[in-house]
């Protein structure tokens, strides 16, 4: 074994700290020794790691022509049988979870008790015995009373490690300090809040629900398609959409900020008016809208005036949606709008176009703010945007998960967990007195399980104290 | 003096400063290795400064949020976490042999940002004007700091180990100025035990917000499973230390492994993979 086989966090009297199958005679007894094993714990959450590159580098969730396009028909049928187009749902990565939280728990419930026996029956006595089994210890012999060596250990003791505690045996009094115990239940917490972020997640997977809903200003909606389904699902109330609004960083196209006026209605009445915004979602009967993406209506229509290079109209007016080609008298040209700005340049609509000739297509931008601007693409006849009659909608997600809360409490305990593990340790100190009315042989001890550096340092100044405290008194 | 210029000036002073620990390493002068410390501390008060001013500069462009919103300005406040976990441990440990990797870390990770990415302040686009961005980032980067050191006390942990294996007198090898095999193997627990409870509130806010931005706190987005990745190597790191058969060399090298998937979650979802994190 070379220097690392110890580790300092790991004093003896930590309580098994290394693997040892118990005797497993039955085949019962195996299998479920190895199924609460450390090692297993390791090659799971190795495995987990591994497995979970396969995701982020294979598309999910992908439609069946992007497969075969990339990989061909023999790796798509591959990919299908093993699932990897919607892997962290699979039967095999499942089946490694509910591995992992079989093991958590056998591996817990098999240790917990041990390491409970070892918080609740510490030893109250310093005996010989549990004095050669600690790490750290001293000891000091001095011509005090008893008694007097108490007062001052008890001094010292409660004022480097706080509350002093007492047991009198035959053999003399011990002073002990037992702090921190919880740090060793911390690992046992975090493995507890694993599993109920896996309930949380198990019951709001099966019964909650999200989905997508658009909805156009001024519509009043009370089915939510559901993602990935071919269903949807009808609200306890409706929802209309008042108003939406972008607004832009200044002088730029990029957007700032978008919002949404919802009304919520049930049985006719009003029940709830909120503007929402990207990161303030709309929260009623426990199911959120939140802000996520606009557009504009495909019955949205735009009028664009025709007009002659000398701005005399050329042409009667065309009203038209987003698509939908057409053709101007006197101009060989084919035209389509490729899609609308509702505020654009300005706080005004704006449109980009797109021209076909022949074989060729060109796109250029209307303003509205800028009327004659299309002039200088040169042709025929340019384009000025008349009236408009946009409809925006806001696209909404719509979410109902009531495990949600327990994945949070989850994720509180398991923080906890994780804190107490790593920044509590379960200190202890015993200072056992014994002697004649003349002479005292103190004996002192102390115990980590966790950051021995610090506890060393703490340890060695209390029993400096002690031993100049009992120095003096002989004086 | 603007918040670029002040990050130059980190980024030379992170270049001398690994000079200066290679060549304390080197001819163990203690005034070497005070000359490297001085410089590692004037790099992180600079750079510091920078991160400062620039969120400063920022509302005095009227586009104000804390600097941690792109690709600069998260792999500069990276390399600031890095040298801050490094300079602590430097302090707890009295040790700094360790320098000599992360203030080149630090430095490559400055220099890059100068070469590669933008530094002007952008607008942030709506998803990322939340609260959360900053527990979620700052929690995040600790946490990759810490892992930094992780990592830097692994590879000297390899490199030592190979070496007296080798050589058991070791006398004149530059790994004597390492520290011992069983410091390097308890630096390397406790910075992982620092960072994991951080990388997991990282995710924790990070999956909060996506549940409050976009209605689900896990979507397997290649950002968010790659950060899962990470924390269940560390997890097994935890672990390994459990068992006997797993401490030393395998712990060490799981930490590698480690680091290498906060690296890729880091670079690499963002220029290889695609999904909702490609601003940073
Ligand atoms: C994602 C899953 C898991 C997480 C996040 C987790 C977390 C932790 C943490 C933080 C510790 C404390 C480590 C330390 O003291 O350095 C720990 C200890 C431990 N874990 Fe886990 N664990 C997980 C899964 C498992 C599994 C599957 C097992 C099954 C065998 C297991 C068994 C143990 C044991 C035996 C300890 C030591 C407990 C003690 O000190 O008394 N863990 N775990």
């Amino acid at each position: 074994m070379t220097s690392e086989s110890k580790t300092p966090d790991r004093p003896a009297d930590k309580p098994e700290r290394t693997e040892k199958p118990e005797k497993g005679t039955s085949l019962f007894g195996a299998v479920y020794d190895s199924l609460a094993s450390v090692t297993l714990a390791i090659f799971l959450l190795i495995i987990l790691a591994a497995t979970s590159i396969v995701g982020t580098v294979v598309l999910q969730k992908g439609r069946p022509e992007q497969y075969l396009q990339e990989y061909g028909q023999g790796l798509y049928r591959f990919f299908q049988f093993l699932a990897l187009d919607d892997m962290y749902r699979s039967w095999w990565f499942l089946t490694i979870l509910v591995l992992l939280l079989t093991n958590i728990t056998l591996c817990s419930v098999k240790r917990f008790p041990r390491v409970w026996r070892v918080i609740t029956q510490s030893p109250k006595t310093l005996d010989e015995a549990l004095f050669r089994r600690l790490r750290y210890r001293g000891s000091v012999r001095r011509g005090v009373p008893p008694e007097e060596a108490e007062e001052e250990a008890r001094q010292i003791l409660a004022s480097h490690f706080g509350k002093v505690r007492e047991e009198r045996s035959e053999n003399g009094v011990t002073l002990y300090v037992d702090k921190g115990w919880f740090g060793r239940i911390g690992a046992y917490i975090v493995h507890l809040s694993i599993l109920i972020l896996a309930v949380g997640a198990v019951y709001g997977g099966i019964y909650g629900f999200k989905g997508f809903v658009a909805i156009v200003e001024g519509q009043t909606i009370d089915r939510v398609p559901l993602r990935g389904k071919n269903s949807q699902i009808k609200l306890p109330f409706s929802v209309r959409c008042d108003d939406f609004q972008v607004i832009y960083y200044p002088g730029t196209q990029q957007p700032k900020d978008y919002f949404s006026d919802l009304v919520v209605f049930r049985n006719g009445a009003e029940i709830m008016r909120k503007r929402i915004e990207v990161n303030h979602p709309l929260i009623i009967d426990g199911i959120y809208f939140y802000q996520s993406s606009y557009g504009v209506h495909q019955s949205s229509t735009v009028t664009l005036d025709v007009l002659d290079p000398s701005g005399k109209v050329a042409a009667p007016a065309v009203t038209v949606g987003v698509g939908q080609a057409f053709n101007v008298l006197g101009d060989p040209s084919t035209y389509a709008i490729e899609e609308i700005y509702p505020t654009s340049v300005g706080g005004q609509p704006a449109v980009k176009m797109n021209q076909f000739l022949g074989s060729g297509r060109r796109e250029f931008f209307l303003a509205k703010a800028a009327p004659d601007r299309d002039n200088s693409r040169g042709g025929p006849v340019y384009f000025r945007i008349g009236d408009t009659a946009i409809l925006e909608y806001t696209g909404l997600q719509v979410a109902w998960d009531p495990g949600v809360n327990l994945v949070w409490l989850a994720c509180i305990v398991m923080i906890l967990g994780l804190y107490v593990t790593f920044f509590v340790a379960h200190q202890r100190v015993w200072i056992r007195i014994d002697g004649d009315t003349e002479n005292t042989a103190v004996l002192v001890g102390g115990s980590t399980n966790r950051n021995p550096a610090t506890f060393e340092r703490q340890f060695e100044g209390a029993l400096a104290d002690l031993k100049d405290a009992l120095k003096g008194k002989r004086k | 003096m603007n918040s670029s210029a002040l990050h130059g000036i980190a980024t030379f002073a992170y270049l001398f400063a690994t000079f200066f620990y290679v060549g304390y390493l080197a001819f163990r002068s203690r005034a070497v290795g005070t000359m490297a410390t001085t410089l590692a501390v004037i790099g992180v008060l600079t750079h510091g400064t920078a991160k400062g001013l620039r969120w400063a500069e920022s509302y005095r462009m009227g586009i104000g949020h804390a600097p941690l919103s792109n690709m600069y300005e998260s792999m500069s406040f990276w390399a600031l976490c890095i040298m801050i976990a490094y300079l602590i441990v430097e302090w707890r440990f009295k040790q700094k042999a360790l320098g000599a990797v992360v203030a080149p870390l630090a430095f490559v990770t400055l220099a890059m940002n100068a070469l590669l990415f933008p530094d002007e302040i952008r607008p942030l686009v709506p998803a990322l004007q939340s609260n959360w961005l900053i527990a979620h980032v700052v929690t995040s980067f600790v946490s990759y700091g810490a892992f930094a050191v992780s990592f830097a006390v692994s590879v000297l942990y390899l490199v030592r180990r190979r070496a007296e294996r080798k050589d058991r007198s070791g006398e004149g090898a530059i790994v004597t100025m390492f520290p011992e095999l069983k410091v390097l193997d308890e630096v390397n627990y406790k910075s992982i035990a620092v960072g994991f409870p951080l990388l997991s509130l990282g995710i924790i806010t990070g999956a909060a917000w996506a549940n409050y931005a976009w209605g689900t706190y896990w979507s397997w987005d290649p950002k968010e499973t790659w950060s899962l990745i990470t924390w269940f190597v560390y997890a097994a790191y935890l672990h390994a230390r459990f068992t006997r058969g797993w401490q030393g060399t395998r712990a060490a090298v799981l930490s590698i492994v480690g680091f290498v998937a906060v690296v890729f979650t880091y670079f690499g979802v963002n220029f290889l993979l695609s999904g909702l994190h490609s601003y940073a």
